[in-house]
């Protein structure tokens, strides 16, 4: 005989980096239903932008998330620039494309080794947060700062690297590389690994496209869909394929992150061979006139939309940001109902959720 | 890109949606504005990369839920519910305010009409 009871997941739990509640009902060891509650870091982000001018908002949305904060600033400035029809100089673009594929490799990483605590193996969290903290010397030296590194401004950039910098980024990078390598293997084929994802958490190509999954959690199932092959930035510039797996289980979302991190890599080598010298920013003078825009961009998550409404001042009327988990958070509920209890935690990381980005 | 979004009738909404359903448009977001003492809701689709918007005018009450067509959109009804206090018509799931705030949370905090009535020494309803 079975019984259906109710188990609390979160919001403090011990393999969620960020609070987010779950009420799992679950049938002896099998999950039925799954229902998210969030707001326990919810800051109205949104509603200051009609209290801070436009380039202030600069800041804000830097601090929207700490691990997407570069990809924020950069996704909110070309929305800005877009409406005020500013043209970026070609230096700028390569920059902003630089620090983005870095934030992205910083990110995955990151989300690997949580991943892999998720699920006890300790020494691969341990091992990918070592070759993260390679990254993360990177952007001090070129930014000055480890995470939210404010680099984005309307009408550009506010920092260059020179060919000094860039040669020892590209040194560090093959380290990276090199290191990565060593635990490929591991992250891909080791039996635990393997037995925690493989077939488990499965999303259809169909399911992915109907429930507007983003980023790793549509490419894993099979959706062909990358927002950097529109050309945004210096991506125009860049030779690359979006990377997509078709099975749609957590071990195919693992395959589509690590393969991304080794092309953040490589896209990162020809930005630094073909970025000419230049400017890095143009002067910006008035405010956006009044008109709507939507600007999107690839975050390390997915696709991260933001609308802007101007009035014509220096603050906006509207400022709304969709963010890439807010699209996953159906997909996660469809793949809940029917996993194993012992699978919630490596599920919810499987989406590579961050919350502070959801609630705003 | 710069939003050119056509104005859909509310009684049009729903079969609106559908012929982007049908037509493979992948859901995008929906987002609410404050219009003075009305809303206006703006549906997002895309089909690969291009974006198509419609958008509808309404005093934030008995707004069609679109979560019917397409089932991901409770995330972002639900949240409108709350931030803005726009009554949804058959949500598929209806958080009952819980989804991105709290009991002791403002109540629809994003939403003027709210926010001046609470300004001004108002309960809220």
């Amino acid at each position: 005989m079975s019984d259906k009871s109710t188990i609390p997941f979160g919001p403090q739990h011990p393999v969620l980096p960020e609070p987010i509640h779950l009420k799992l009902v679950v049938e002896d060891e099998k999950v039925v239903e799954a229902y998210p509650a969030f707001g326990f870091v919810h800051r109205g982000l949104e509603t200051l932008a009609q209290k801070k001018d436009f380039n202030q908002m600069v800041y804000v949305v830097e601090r929207v998330c700490g691990i997407c904060s570069c990809m924020h600033g950069q996704d909110y400035c070309e929305a800005i620039e877009e409406l005020m029809g500013i043209e970026v100089p070609v230096r700028a673009e390569y920059l902003r494309t630089i620090w983005a594929e870095l934030h992205r490799i910083h990110s995955h990483l990151l989300w690997l080794g949580l991943f892999a605590d998720a699920f006890g193996f300790e020494n691969l969290f341990m091992q990918t947060w070592k070759i993260r903290e390679k990254i993360m010397d990177i952007l001090e030296a070129t930014s000055g700062n480890r995470v939210i590194i404010s680099v984005n401004i309307v009408g550009g950039v506010r920092k260059d690297i020179n060919s000094e910098q860039a040669k020892w980024i590209l040194k560090e990078l093959d380290e990276v590389e090199r290191q990565l390598k060593d635990i490929n293997d591991v992250v891909m084929n080791n039996y635990t690994v393997k037995q925690r994802t493989v077939g488990i958490g499965v999303l259809t190509k169909e399911e992915a496209y109907e429930l507007g999954a983003t980023g790793p959690m549509a490419k894993g199932s099979g959706v062909d869909l990358d927002l950097r092959t529109t050309g945004y930035a210096a991506y125009k510039y860049l030779d690359f394929e979006p990377i997509v797996e078709k099975a749609g289980d957590s071990y195919a979302r693992n395959l589509v992150r690590m393969r991304e991190i080794f092309q953040s890599i490589d896209l990162i080598r020809q930005a630094l061979g073909k970025m000419p010298e230049g400017e890095i920013s143009v002067p910006v003078k008035g405010n956006p006139p009044a008109g709507e825009v939507i600007s999107r961009l690839e975050q390390s998550r997915g696709e991260v939309v933001y609308y802007i409404k101007s009035n014509g001042t220096k603050f906006l009327d509207r400022l709304r940001i969709r963010t890439p988990t807010f699209a996953n958070i159906p997909a996660l509920l469809k793949i809940l109902p029917g996993s194993h209890l012992q699978d919630v935690p490596v599920l919810i990381l499987t989406i590579d959720p961050c919350i502070s980005c959801t609630e705003r | 890109m710069i939003v050119n979004s056509r104005e859909v009738e509310i009684g049009n909404l729903k079969s609106e949606v559908k012929k982007y359903h049908d037509g493979g448009y992948r859901f995008v977001t929906e987002t609410c504005l404050n219009l003075e003492d009305k809303f206006k809701i703006i549906y997002t689709f895309a089909i690969g990369y291009d974006l198509e918007n419609i958008h509808i005018i309404t005093d934030g009450k008995n707004v069609p839920s679109v979560s019917d067509i397409y089932s991901c959109a409770l995330a972002v009804e639900n949240e409108i519910k709350e931030l803005f206090g726009v009554e949804f018509d058959g949500l598929a799931v209806d958080f009952g305010g819980n989804f991105m705030l709290g009991e002791s949370s403002p109540i629809s905090p994003q939403a003027d009409i709210e926010i001046i009535r609470r300004e001004k020494g108002g309960k809220n309803e």
